[in-house]
């Protein structure tokens, strides 16, 4: 039982190994830099559609302060974006980090909750981080890390270790399908 | 007695607001008029005063729209708002606004019915449950989501009220025993899937899901349930045929993301562009995989919380683009539900997390994505949720700054939003609304008493739905004269390259960037003053 939990864990990680090996084609990492000059352009352009109204009621709706929050925490948000963890985990690694999250709310273990403070560091940090790339990569990481957590719940049975090995071959059809990986990469090919 | 007195005040607050975002300024926030809802307008109109569609089609059960063909019940409620209230945009509106209203109370019904099964001690009681219902109702009544859809003529609004109504009596009737009961569930089940085509495939799967959570105390009914379910069979059949007709096929195929050319580009592409060890699996890729891939991203992009909390559809007439589906600081409500989630009882927990689950199936496999109208249904599991994530946090007796902050936020946020739907929508959005049609009508109908034939440039060929509409154009007449798309009485309806020679003295209409060899008369504007049409005198004399 010991050498297959091995060998499946080892498979886990070979199959997030073989993304991060996709994302080497990568060109142009998107990233998720937050640009300030996005709450001036949205309070501009909102408050232009405000002609007739008053100015100060314009701006009680349209200022730097809920804007700046609205921009910023959409930045933060958008590095939990669904299709982004999708393309990262692929089905096996998004299934691994739901039921740890699962777990997280049942039985609030300090180690996974920590974990998960992590990631959210390494999202405060990709917003502010001028390098896509290595956000991409510490996001990536710790994401992974997290998902190995999940394993715990498919060593129970024969049958749940064989949902584990299907998911893990739709994992590879998927990050083939994938491989463009729009929402991580702007340009990719390979030389 | 004092607390059943402010109950019902509460109760009757929320109503009136729930109203009051769906009924002020109907008629001319959304502005203009989309061309399906003058279409389902004048079609409705025309039952009303010959018994059949403006196709002459005798009491259709399936309308013929642009490009596809329309489920009749908003069709047929549309007959009793046009009577009472004429052939305007408020009529045509109004049954979504009324089905949308009436949904608010529908969900405090269900809510409550919901937790009345409570039986074990921590799980939230009957009498939590009030709050509860009262809370999912108000984030019903001021959802963004449901307000946007409750203001224009969408029949999802109105089957998605038949949706909640028929389980709330799906749960009465199962606790009551009373077939009755159980069988006008499932009549308004059948009803939702004659009101709204994505309603065809998410109703169905909702009640297979229900029949899994509720199976115990339906197999003690089955024998009962035998003419019930008989009867739905047979009410579902012309749906059924309708739906594997080529008809009924033509819109899910144009818009299919099934799309056998575009795989083998994409598995093309791959096999130029991938890396060479990887390159031979371009070989092995299957049409089930790709599809499967593709519906993944597409049913994962609802839950997307740039969708749901930031930027929504970005289909104009579908949300208010500037902001999320639903609120912000519901993102916070949610995260509050998932602690109170274990405190509900396991069906009601399974009936709404299977709703929200089920509700994306029908927008999956088409184009766009995400579409927030095919998955009007989530409002109700969201509203449920930030109604139970609202109660835990207000209902605790700590946490007085993140309450206090809360109310400041959700006050502001519901203020924010209705700046956004009254003063930006109507002037941000009114291309997306077609507005402008109705200007054209009125100055057509200024100057074509001086002309013999009247030509208006055909955009879509929806041209001649606005003119039957705003000059309420008898059917009978146009029924009689054989008219269609592109000419009745003296208007005909031209493509923009047509030669205007010979044709005699005519009044054309034509878009506003068009240069007319004629006398410029009038310009047709729509709500905030674009020019979108021109109304020339052409001789036509060459």
């Amino acid at each position: 039982m010991v050498s297959t939990k091995l060998l499946v864990v080892i498979l886990v990680i070979l199959i997030f190994l073989f993304r991060i090996w996709q994302s080497s084609g990568c060109q142009q990492f998107s990233g998720f830099l937050f640009n300030p000059l996005a709450i001036k352009i949205n309070v501009e352009s909102q408050v232009a559609q405000d002609f007739l109204l008053n100015r100060n009621i314009s701006r009680f709706f349209h200022n730097k302060v809920t804007v700046g929050v609205f921009e910023l925490t959409k930045s933060f948000v958008s590095t939990f974006d669904t299709r982004f963890l999708l393309e990262i985990l692929g089905p096996l690694g998004l299934t691994l980090v739901i039921l740890v999250f699962a777990r997280i709310i049942r039985k609030k273990k300090t180690s996974e909750i920590t974990h998960f403070g992590l990631i959210l560091m390494a999202a405060l940090l990709s917003i502010f981080s001028k390098n896509p790339k290595v956000s991409f990569y510490v996001l990536a990481f710790s994401w992974y890390s997290f998902a190995v957590r999940g394993l715990d719940y498919f060593w129970s049975s024969a049958k749940s270790l064989m949902i584990l090995i299907i998911l893990f071959f739709l994992t590879f059809w998927y990050f083939t399908f994938s491989w463009q990986m729009p929402t991580i990469c702007k340009q990719i090919f390979f030389r | 007695m004092k607390i059943l007195k402010f109950k019902f005040v509460i109760l009757f607050t929320i109503i009136t607001l729930a109203a009051l975002l769906r009924l002020y300024k109907l008629g001319t926030n959304p502005p203009g008029l989309y061309w399906d809802e003058a279409v389902m307008g004048y079609d409705a109109y025309s039952i009303l005063k010959t018994g059949k569609d403006h196709h002459g089609v005798t009491l259709p059960l399936f309308f013929e729209s642009y490009g596809d063909w329309k489920l009749p019940v908003y069709h047929y409620s549309l007959v009793p708002s046009i009577a009472i209230f004429g052939l305007n945009e408020f009529a045509i509106r109004f049954p979504s606004a009324f089905f949308g209203t009436l949904t608010v109370p529908l969900i405090y019904l269900l809510t409550k019915k919901l937790f009345e099964k409570s039986d074990v001690s921590n799980q939230l009681s009957v009498v939590k449950s009030e709050s509860i219902a009262l809370l999912a109702m108000l984030m019903l009544a001021i959802s963004p989501w449901h307000v946007q859809f409750s203001r224009g003529a969408f029949e999802s609004t109105v089957g998605l009220s038949f949706i909640v109504f028929g389980v709330y009596l799906f749960l009465l009737g199962l606790e009551k025993k009373n077939i009755l009961l159980l069988t006008f569930s499932l009549l308004l089940f059948i009803l939702s899937m004659y009101t709204y085509h994505a309603y065809r495939i998410f109703t169905s799967l909702f009640i297979i899901s229900l029949v899994f959570i509720y199976f115990k105390e339906i197999r003690a009914n089955v024998k009962k349930l035998i003419l019930p379910i008989a009867l739905s069979v047979i009410l579902l059949l012309p749906l059924l045929l309708f739906t594997f007709s080529p008809s009924g096929r033509a819109r899910a195929i144009s818009q299919s993301v099934f799309n056998k050319d575009n795989y083998e580009k994409t598995r093309v592409y791959y096999d130029l562009n991938s890396k060479r060890p990887l390159r031979f699996l371009a070989k092995y890729w299957s049409i089930p995989l790709n599809y499967a891939y593709l519906t993944l991203g597409n049913y994962l992009d609802h839950f997307s919380p740039i969708f749901l909390f930031y930027r929504g559809d970005q289909i104009g007439r579908h949300s208010q683009v500037d902001m999320g589906q639903i609120y912000l600081f519901d993102a916070v409500l949610v995260i509050f539900t998932l602690f109170a989630y274990k405190k509900l009882n396991k069906p009601s927990a399974r009936v709404m997390l299977s709703w929200l689950l089920l509700a994306p199936i029908p927008a999956i496999i088409v184009t766009p994505n995400p579409h927030a109208l095919r998955t009007l249904q989530m409002s109700i599991p969201l509203a449920f949720f930030t109604g139970l994530g609202a109660y835990w946090i207000f209902s605790s007796k700590k946490l007085l700054i993140l309450k206090t902050l809360l109310v400041l936020i959700i006050c502001y946020s519901f203020l924010t939003y209705l700046h956004l739907l009254f003063i930006h929508y109507p002037k941000k959005f009114a291309a997306d609304w077609q507005d402008g049609n109705k200007e054209m009508v009125l100055q057509v109908q200024k100057y074509q008493d001086n002309f013999d034939k009247v030509y208006i440039t055909n955009i879509n060929q929806a041209s001649y739905i606005y003119l039957l509409f705003y000059l309420k154009f008898d059917p009978r007449k146009f029924i009689e004269s054989k008219g269609n798309s592109d000419s009745f009485g003296k208007y005909s309806f031209v493509p923009r390259d047509i030669n205007l020679d010979n044709k005699g003295r005519i009044l054309y209409v034509a878009p506003s960037w068009e240069k007319v060899d004629g006398n410029w008369l009038a310009a047709a504007n729509d709500s905030v003053g674009r020019h979108i049409y021109s109304l020339w005198e052409v001789n036509g004399v060459n």
